[in-house]
């Protein structure tokens, strides 16, 4: 049994540079299975739901699951837990590539970073043992260039890692861990590395991965396998498009579809999005495309250098989200700038997603009156659709120098400070600004965006259903049991850990298969969705004694205005229907009217009341 | 001379799935340190791969001082684990960098071509491996 295991924490303690193994039990495995399932049991225990997210006793999970490192196609993906700067709940974060295999294979299901290192460290995990090394030098350094001189200084040329600029070190609330091009991207997790003063942690491991049915493992990769090929097949696959042209490829459909925020949501599409979506960028820029650990989407694309205005780079991306979010939402229309600010929140280390967020609530402080449009100073001009400003703006948040130390703090913060009912349009919840999608257009995200655990953030929301308009996307009917699946089976799909484009093709019991065969136990279906409900309670829990009480499950007035080019034949979203979509969720979970899961609901999922 | 395999490095996404089901035919686990592929990443270039060409006339084998590589059927070079004692000669013999060395169990790793059947070839999702006769 659990052969796909190692059952070993490693706990690494900055402040007094030590470490120390700790097995995992049996029956933590049972409960939790790993990745997402380990990091919030084991964070919600140790860690008091008041503590500041930059103190000392926060603590950082990095988890892989039981699948890591193995052939099951698309868990390639490492988990950060830690307690946010951003929304001061649990976050769950991810990001693909190499990470994941290379800790499991030095001998570790959850590496925990504690404490606080007096200056700054990069930390290496090797077959030779731990290092904690000073790293003044890297003071500010980009991640990409902190990355290679830890791995040249190691001497280690397969060592994977994860890191951290600018951003981080300043503690700007939306800091993203950076490994490899790829984004620990929302909550601030990047941030928290900065309280601890951790630059880079470089992993290497030689051990080997096994399962507990080599047999049966090869037929359950193969029937996934099957399952993705199948779906790769059609032309409308959405995996095959991100495969071609990367997650830039839907672009066209969901601005057709008038759901493609422009302009700080006073649009639903945008005129310039074929200038900045996949296939744009497939044509300008010469592109390789790459994979995580055994995937078969290869959705990464890697750009070779290209010039642009503002000098010679190369990217990975940028993503669908980055383009609404520095694309449509801040009405920036120019690829190049794209190109470079995807360049610069991999540099800086940032979520693309907060960071555009926060660079549009400027640009529509300034539309308001309520910022001056020469707020970036050097004769820059704070507008939308200023591809210059954008880029500026960026680089003022990273440093925190001028209006940037009011964005870097993120727009729940930074309204707060500036009244003038800026808060009615600080496009956030629970601190988390919002992720693409509109939620004055579809009630399945309106949920989704005020009921989850992380904020405004569309990882569990019935996207492809409304999109596609499998159910109509302007009806509450329903909508509750819909949001509340699909957060159940993706926390549980993220303790294996899971690529979020799994679920697009894997049922629960597919999952459970692989589950089962890696690790010797016998999921059902039913179960394994189960146990995804009972994180989500238990994040949950968590949170409310956090102080993210039910006001927090809320959206700005800004989604119950009606954008000017709000399609014929939908019904935009009103306050009657939100309170709607808010009692029946609460109903389905079995939460009081208050949000708070009921004790016959906690017993029911086997948590302590 | 055993048939090649070759890859198309313009196609390869650089997932892997080569080294890990070489690594699990061979000794059922996943390692990409006992596969005898190695991809090797080089962003923003595309990757690089080493892999044994299957030379006519090999220098790893004659350069083993305990007989641990013996030809197949096929004439490929394969190591015996059990024998190996991890030396490295071969490692230094081969001059296209072909093979070398499992630093978990010490022993020499190269591909053997799975009986000429190159086992690693159908899980190519994006066929950038082929055997060339």
């Amino acid at each position: 049994m659990y052969e796909c295991y190692k059952r070993k924490l490693l706990r690494i303690n900055l402040t007094d540079r030590t470490s120390k193994e700790e097995p995992i039990s049996e029956k933590m495995i049972q409960r939790w299975v790993g990745g997402m399932g380990f990091g919030v049991k084991l964070l919600t225990h140790e860690v008091p739901p008041t503590t500041d997210a930059f103190s000392p006793d926060n603590k950082i999970y990095i988890c892989v699951g039981p699948l890591t490192g193995t052939i099951a196609p698309l868990f390639a993906q490492t988990c950060i837990i830690t307690k946010s700067p951003l929304t001061t709940g649990v976050i769950n974060t991810y990001a693909g590539g190499q990470l994941a295999t290379a800790i499991k294979s030095a001998g570790y299901d959850v590496i925990v970073f504690e404490g606080k290192a007096d200056e700054l460290v990069y930390v290496t995990l090797t077959p030779g043992g731990i290092k904690f090394i000073n790293c003044p030098e890297l003071k500010g350094k980009p991640v990409r260039e902190a990355e290679e001189y830890v791995k040249t200084a190691s001497g280690c040329e397969d060592m994977h890692t994860v890191g951290i600029g600018l951003a981080g070190e300043n503690l700007i609330r939306y800091a993203a861990a950076i490994s490899e091009t790829r984004a620990f991207g929302r909550g601030g997790a990047g941030a928290v590395f900065g309280s601890k003063n951790l630059k880079v942690f470089g992993v290497a491991g030689i051990r080997d991965i096994k399962v507990s049915d080599p047999e049966g493992f090869e037929g359950a990769v193969e029937r996934t396998i099957a399952a993705f090929k199948e779906d790769l097949s059609h032309p409308w696959s959405l995996l095959g498009g991100f495969g071609r042209i990367g997650t830039g490829s839907g672009v066209a459909l969901i601005n057709d579809k008038h759901v493609f925020a422009t302009r700080y949501h006073k649009y639903t599409s945008f005129e310039h999005a074929h200038e900045i979506d996949g296939e744009a960028f497939m044509q300008k820029y010469e592109t390789h495309p790459i994979g995580c650990q055994s995937c078969l989407v290869h959705c990464g694309m890697i750009r070779k250098p290209a010039e642009t205005k503002w000098g010679t780079i190369w990217t990975r991306g940028p993503e669908y989200e980055t383009m609404y979010s520095i694309g449509s939402l801040c009405f920036n229309g120019d690829s190049d700038m794209l190109y470079y600010a995807n360049d610069q929140a991999e540099k800086y280390g940032m979520d693309t997603l907060s960071l555009g967020v926060n660079v549009a609530f400027a640009m529509e402080c300034v539309d308001r009156g309520i910022l001056s449009k020469d707020a970036l100073g050097e004769g820059y001009i704070l507008e939308f659709g200023n591809p210059d400003a954008t880029v500026r703006l960026i680089d003022m948040i990273a440093a925190r120098e001028g209006i940037g130390d009011l964005l870097a703090e993120g727009v729940k913060r930074a309204s707060e400070k500036l009244g003038r009912g800026t808060q009615d349009f600080a496009l956030q919840v629970k601190g988390m600004e919002f992720a693409a999608w509109m939620p004055e257009r579809m009630r399945g995200v309106a949920t989704t965006f005020a009921t989850a655990n992380r904020g405004a953030c569309h990882k569990r929301a019935p996207i492809g259903m409304e999109l596609m308009e499998f159910v109509p996307m302007d009806s509450t009917e329903g909508r509750a049991e819909l949001v509340a699946h699909i957060q159940n089976v993706v926390n549980a799909t993220f303790t294996l850990v899971s690529c979020r484009f799994a679920e697009f093709v894997l049922k629960p019991a597919q999952f459970a298969d692989l589950l089962n065969n890696a690790s010797g136990m016998n999921f059902t279906a039913e179960q394994f969705e189960q146990m995804g409900e009972a994180i989500w309670n238990m994040e949950r829990m968590y949170n409310l004694a956090a102080g993210i009480d039910a006001t927090q499950d809320s959206l700005p007035e800004i989604c119950f205005k009606v954008p000017l080019d709000f399609p014929e034949g939908y019904k935009p979203l009103t306050h009657s229907d939100f309170d709607i979509l808010i009692k029946d969720y609460y109903e389905y979970r079995g939460w009081d009217a208050n949000g708070t899961p009921t004790p016959e609901q906690l017993e029911k999922l086997g948590l302590k009341v | 001379m055993a048939k090649r395999l070759v890859i198309d490095l313009g196609k390869c996404t650089e997932c892997r799935t080569c080294e890990l089901k070489c690594s699990f035919v061979h000794f059922q686990v996943y390692n990409s340190k006992k596969a005898g592929i190695q991809i090797l990443s080089q962003w923003p270039e595309q990757p690089a791969a080493r892999l044994c060409i299957q030379c006519k006339e090999p220098d790893c084998l004659p350069a083993c001082p305990s007989d641990a590589m013996e030809f197949t059927p096929e004439r490929a070079v394969k190591v015996l684990y059990d024998v190996c004692i991890g030396c490295a000669s071969c490692v230094d013999a081969c001059q296209y960098n072909g093979v070398w060395i499992d630093p978990l169990n010490n022993v020499a790793i190269k591909c053997d071509t799975c009986e000429g059947n190159y086992r690693c070839v159908a899980d190519c999702i994006v066929g950038a491996l082929r055997i060339e006769e």
